[in-house]
């Protein structure tokens, strides 16, 4: 598998760090973002003293509107851009719901109305697909091999990430209709964390378990003792809630048993073959164990009806109900710093077999920027989309101004990396002056990163982690170092990146659309007691009647076209 | 003779009528253009819709599109659901508009009828994402106001309805009476306010108390109304929209609440936006609600009731 | 004399029992249709946190304006507010015209080939083309990107006119246009001085669907209007909407986008205000209309 060869390389890379290749990462990052910036300038004074003679060209794109864009066309990316590439840019401004958006396009398509030059816009793949094989879109495949045009993306920044960017963005006929988005992050390959309230555990004098056993007894021990103090019997051991960003109850425990990952149909690869973890003896062993703690009044039955907001609500009290929680995000346990820092990373857990695996989905490049059969100029809108991958554009994309809202100045960096230099080498050039506000507040200094950009793993592991004048930046704990720590080294040697599929297969995969509900379905009722395990031989055979065979072997020709060279 | 005749007919049935048909003509024209015009579109649901190729041109494929949304292996049930649950919902949703119109227009306090009426008449304006997560708050029984109470008065826990694949159908139309009833209720004030004064006058001197009243002179003043009302929510029985559904939605329930319109909004999610398909589907559901209206336009008709024609 | 007699009968036993009945069936729908109400209010009114954390329960918690300040500092909101009131009041008019031209003449039981034309109108509540085919449709009218195409194919609503026509019938007696057409009095006339005058209720209940259909308008605007002046303001909200429900995977890292949602997680509640408080104001507009009954005989003699 080149791609998981390729991750494991870049992870070992980093974790490794400054013990093997300090030196040799610092040179290689300077040198990486000089030459950035020095290939970017001459490739726009080339554009511009090519297109010197002619009229500036007009190049119109279609880009769904962001109500925290201020206005597209005075936006200091659109008149840098302009300026770089010699180009008028003209924006049609699409619904702001990816949903609406496509609507629009397909009804622009379809009726066979003149399109925009550029789509800047994210489609499903069966659309893409569809638009693809009926010429609706420019194949760019010749762009990205001329190093001329793709001047940025052929840049050294790309180096150990080229593979993986290509693989995810490529069509099922091997070929290229897109510039593509991609902003690696290893927080949310793992996103499927747990938590336990530290507080209890000191109380308790126990030590954070590492196997199911040990798991089992500390929910005991929550359940039993009176922890928040409060004279009644109302702590909830385990708790966790049906939606929400890594918010599953059933994936970290069912790593334990098996190793197993939601966004991958739950299917489990060897040598390359998918084959479903839902229907192995370690599942039913996993959902035996998942049931008990169920029973027992160990895990709470709401964590599979209730929403995040009412997960929350528990989570927030300031009298402690809940000991142990799922959750993707440390945003669950609100603002309130006290309610925050009772909340620590629980290790994946080893079963009684010594399994322990941990849910694992790396990151991928997303496809936006699809050039028309309409554009006037396809390679011009090629180089335009190219721009923004120079250093200087993504990291404005991404934060915006320069100097202004992140900074790569040494006298000021050296205060906030020391604390990354364990992880990762330091070339890492930012930082982030004003926390979130400029995702999250309108302004008119970049496109909210909707548009193709990135910042590619060696640049940006740790970027949006240390925030200037943050006065508690020391006593913060870093869950992004300790979850590299703790997980990481339990990432399995093969996995799903994603299915590629053609477009028959999509068409027919159609038909297996409840296989997925069918099974968390069946996971919920079995583990809830809604169903009997005894009934396990029932499922196996509906599932079969489904179509389970027929069904893998879609996804395993998917699998394959996405692995393939 | 005849032909005379035949002429003095027309010339009786029509001609004289002239200007009731050209009141008709602006509307006759409207939907020729907007309605039956595009209606020759409905095809592309017999057809594999390819619009490099257009609507006449793409491929035939009979009902296979139709046949693609049959083989569905629980078709039957998805189908059940929708049924029964939007029978409930007619059933339970239908009397109480018009329960309440009549209470309102015979109570004597005006002003407190008007206040009654507006407020009712508000959650219709809320959105159903929010209604569905202020439901899931209120009923959560560990967190919720009524989760707390049941706690406070029974000393136990209260069951999780949500968790209750049974009690989905109650949550999902009782919701739906809780945001729509004053709204549904406006069209039967109306009605209630074309009744004529004089019959209340003369009944209260013959001694009718109000509830007589209601009885023998408000509610038939309402019930073409009332009729007409039943007869089109008949017609919408195969409208059930996917988004409070998918709230409302969790592994647990599933099996009660897979409905045609997640099953659909599902498939589609994974093929995309394929207009040939949705269209077959959007024209089996009309097809299934045009029949019930005609069935139950019959019916009522039979009865003696107001009809559709 | 009637006076004496009414409050003898109002006062009497029986109806004192239905009166307390029905009040107290109201008060509890009161409270009930009202709680919604006040949480939607309270939440517009809160913190992120608070509400994004379900402690909002009655009153505001942490009162906070952020959601009403996102909002208003989108700067085509006033703009988006005095489109959809063109629409919304260009788009009533037409409606309840069209409405109760339809619903005349196909309330006289004495057009032939009504029953036929009720077919005919009653089909297309049921069948359409489709997407696709409705968008060439307007693309080929020349309908696209105007004004018009937010008030023009939504003229008639097939429903709207059905129960226009049922009410026509059943509270406009049959007797009283024979009785106006010995007169002399011809069929537009007699729509003019007699329907129209004795439909106000019905007209109220039209006006008032139709508006709030207008108001809350997106989808037409969505795909047939491309210029960002002309849109409505319940598209300018859904705008607004998407910073809530952002996609995950598309943008930034989710870890950041979770923290954004949490601090608009008020926004939703704020945009049901601001959209909603003005359509509801045209309500007690409306309701005049329609509690207070007609005297038919005032208008026969």
């Amino acid at each position: 598998m080149k791609l998981s060869k390729w991750s494991k390389r870049s992870l070992l890379f980093i974790l490794s760090a400054m013990m093997a290749c300090a030196a040799a990462g610092c040179d290689s990052g300077t040198g990486g973002s000089s030459t950035a910036s020095t290939s970017s300038n001459p490739s726009s004074s080339a554009a511009s003293a090519s297109e010197d003679g002619d009229a500036v060209k007009t190049l119109s794109i279609a880009i769904p509107q962001n109500p925290n864009v201020e206005d597209f066309d005075t936006n200091m990316l659109t008149t840098w851009l302009e300026e770089d590439m010699n180009v008028n840019l003209e924006f049609t401004l699409l619904p702001a719901t990816s949903e609406d958006a496509n609507t629009k396009v397909s009804l622009w398509v379809s009726s066979n109305s003149d399109l925009p030059d550029v789509l800047c816009m994210s489609l499903s793949d069966t659309v893409a697909q569809d638009y693809a094989s009926k010429g609706v879109l420019v194949d760019v495949t010749d762009y990205y091999a001329d190093p001329e045009i793709s001047v940025n993306i052929s840049s050294s920044r790309f180096d150990g990430e080229r593979d993986i960017i290509m693989n995810s963005i490529r069509f099922a006929d091997g070929k290229y209709y897109s510039l593509f988005s991609y902003n690696p992050f290893p927080w949310n390959e793992a996103a499927y964390r747990t938590w336990v309230n530290q507080e209890w555990l000191d109380q308790l004098n126990m030590e954070a378990p590492t196997t199911t056993e040990e798991f089992r007894a500390m929910l005991e021990a929550f359940k039993s003792n009176d922890l928040n103090g409060n004279g009644k019997s109302d702590e909830i051991p385990m708790m966790s809630a049906k939606e929400g960003y890594g918010i599953d109850p059933t994936t970290f425990l069912m790593n334990a048993f098996i190793q197993t990952t939601p966004g991958a149909d739950y299917m489990v690869v060897e040598n390359g073959k998918l084959s479903p973890a839902f229907t192995t003896d370690e599942w039913k062993a996993g959902l035996e164990y998942i049931y008990g703690l169920v029973q027992d009044g160990l895990l709470s039955p709401l964590s599979f009806t209730q929403d995040s907001t009412q997960l929350k609500t528990l989570l927030t009290a300031e009298e402690a109900v809940v000991g142990v929680t799922c959750a993707g995000s440390t945003s669950m346990f609100g603002s309130d710093p006290a309610v925050v820092g009772r909340m620590a990373l629980l290790e994946p857990l080893t079963g009684p077999n010594g399994v322990c695996g941990v849910s694992y989905q790396p990151s991928t490049a997303g496809r936006i920027w699809y050039i028309t059969k309409d554009a006037e100029d396809p390679e011009l809108a090629f180089r335009c989309g190219d721009w923004f991958f120079g250093e200087e554009q993504s990291w404005t994309a991404r934060y915006g101004e320069k100097d202004v809202h992140w900074t790569d100045d040494p006298e000021i960096t050296q205060d906030y990396l020391p604390m990354f230099e364990q992880y990762t080498p330091v070339k890492y050039v930012g930082t982030i002056y004003g926390s979130t506000d400029i995702w999250g507040q309108p302004q008119n200094e970049h496109w909210q990163g909707a548009h193709p950009y990135s910042t590619p793993l060696s640049e940006a592991l740790y970027q949006s982690f240390a925030y200037k004048d943050d006065p508690d930046l020391d006593s913060k704990t870093n869950y992004n170092t300790t979850h590299l720590d703790i997980y990481y080294d339990k990432i399995p040697d093969e996995y799903v990146t994603k299915f590629l599929h053609d477009e028959e297969e999509l068409d027919k995969l159609a038909d297996y659309a409840d296989m997925m509900d069918y099974v968390t379905s069946s996971m919920a009722e079995f583990i809830t007691g809604n169903r009997s395990l005894d009934d396990w031989d029932n499922y196996l055979k509906t599932l079969d009647e489904m179509g389970l065979d027929e069904y893998v072997a879609l996804r395993q020709s998917g699998f394959d076209r996405a692995n393939a060279e | 003779m005849k032909s005379q005749s035949a002429f003095v007919k027309f010339r009786k049935d029509y001609l004289s009528k002239w200007r009731l048909y050209l009141f008709l003509l602006v509307p006759i024209i409207y939907i020729i253009l907007f309605a039956y015009a595009p209606m020759v579109g409905a095809q592309i649901a017999f057809r594999d819709y390819d619009f490099t190729l257009g609507i006449w041109g793409s491929e035939w494929v009979g009902f296979e599109n139709f046949a693609k949304f049959f083989r569905y292996h629980d078709f039957g049930k998805i189908l059940w659901n929708t049924l029964s649950v939007s029978l409930y919902s007619l059933i339970a949703s239908f009397p109480l508009p018009i329960i309440l119109a009549l209470i309102l227009h015979s109570f004597p306090g005006k002003r407190y009828t008007k206040v009654v009426q507006t407020v009712l008449y508000m959650p219709h304006f809320i959105s159903v994402v929010v209604m569905i997560g202020m439901i899931m708050q209120l009923f959560n029984p560990l967190s919720g106001v009524f989760g707390l109470a049941y706690q406070a008065v029974t000393g136990s826990i209260m069951p999780d309805i949500f968790a209750n694949p049974g009690a989905f159908s109650h949550i999902y139309v009782w919701s739906g009476i809780w945001q729509g009833l004053g709204w549904g209720s406006i069209i039967y004030m109306a009605a209630l306010s074309g009744v004529d004064m004089e019959l209340h006058e003369s009944a209260q001197i013959d001694g009718a108390s109000r509830f007589q009243r209601v009885l023998h002179i408000d509610l038939p003043a309402i019930l073409p109304t009332a009729s007409i009302m039943l007869i089109m929510n008949a017609g919408g029985i195969m409208n059930i929209g996917f988004e409070k559904v998918l709230l409302l939605q969790n592994d647990l329930n599933r099996s009660r609440s897979e409905v045609i319109s997640t099953y659909v909004y599902k498939v589609g999610l994974m093929s995309g936006g394929d207009f040939s398909y949705a269209t077959a589907v959007g024209l089996f559901n009309s097809v299934i609600n045009f029949a019930l209206l005609i069935i139950v336009n019959y019916v009522t008709k039979r009865l003696g009731e107001t009809s559709l024609w | 004399m009637k006076q004496a007699v009414r409050n003898r009968i109002v006062n009497s036993k029986g109806d004192t029992v239905y009166y307390i009945i029905s009040g107290v069936i109201m008060s509890i729908l009161l409270v009930i249709a009202l709680y919604p109400m006040i949480f939607v209010l309270s939440a517009s009114f809160s913190s992120g946190d608070a509400v994004s954390s379900g402690r909002v329960v009655l009153w505001p918690v942490e009162l906070n304006l952020e959601g009403y300040k996102t909002v208003f500092r989108n700067g085509d909101i006033l703009r988006a507010y005095w489109n959809t009131l063109l629409y919304t009041s260009v788009g009533t008019v037409i409606n309840v015209a069209m409405a109760m031209i339809t619903a005349y003449p196909l309330s006289r039981r004495d057009l032939k080939g009504r029953g036929f034309l009720m077919l005919v109108f009653t089909f297309t509540m049921f069948f359409s083309g489709g997407m696709i085919p409705a968008y060439i449709n307007i693309n080929n009218l020349h309908l696209m990107n105007t004004f018009w195409v937010m008030v023009i194919p939504g003229a008639l609503s097939v429903y709207n006119m059905i129960i226009t026509r049922t009410f026509i019938q059943s509270s406009i007696p049959y007797e009283m246009y024979e009785a106006a057409s010995i007169d002399g009095c011809n069929d537009t006339r007699y729509f003019f001085s007699f329907v129209l005058p004795l439909s106000k209720a019905i007209i109220a209940v039209n006006a008032l669907f139709s508006a709030v259909n207008h108001w809350n308008a997106y989808f037409n605007a969505m795909i047939y209007l491309n210029d960002r002046e002309k849109l409505p303001l319940q598209n300018i909200m859904r705008e607004l909407l998407v910073l809530n429900e952002m996609n995950l995977s598309d943008l930034v890292d989710p870890e950041q986008a979770i923290l954004m949602l949490n601090s608009v997680a008020v926004l939703k509640y704020s945009l049901i205000v601001v959209a909603t408080a003005p359509i509801l104001c045209a309500y007690p507009f409306a309701q005049k209309y329609f509690v207070k009954g007609v005297m038919i005989g005032s208008i026969k003699g």
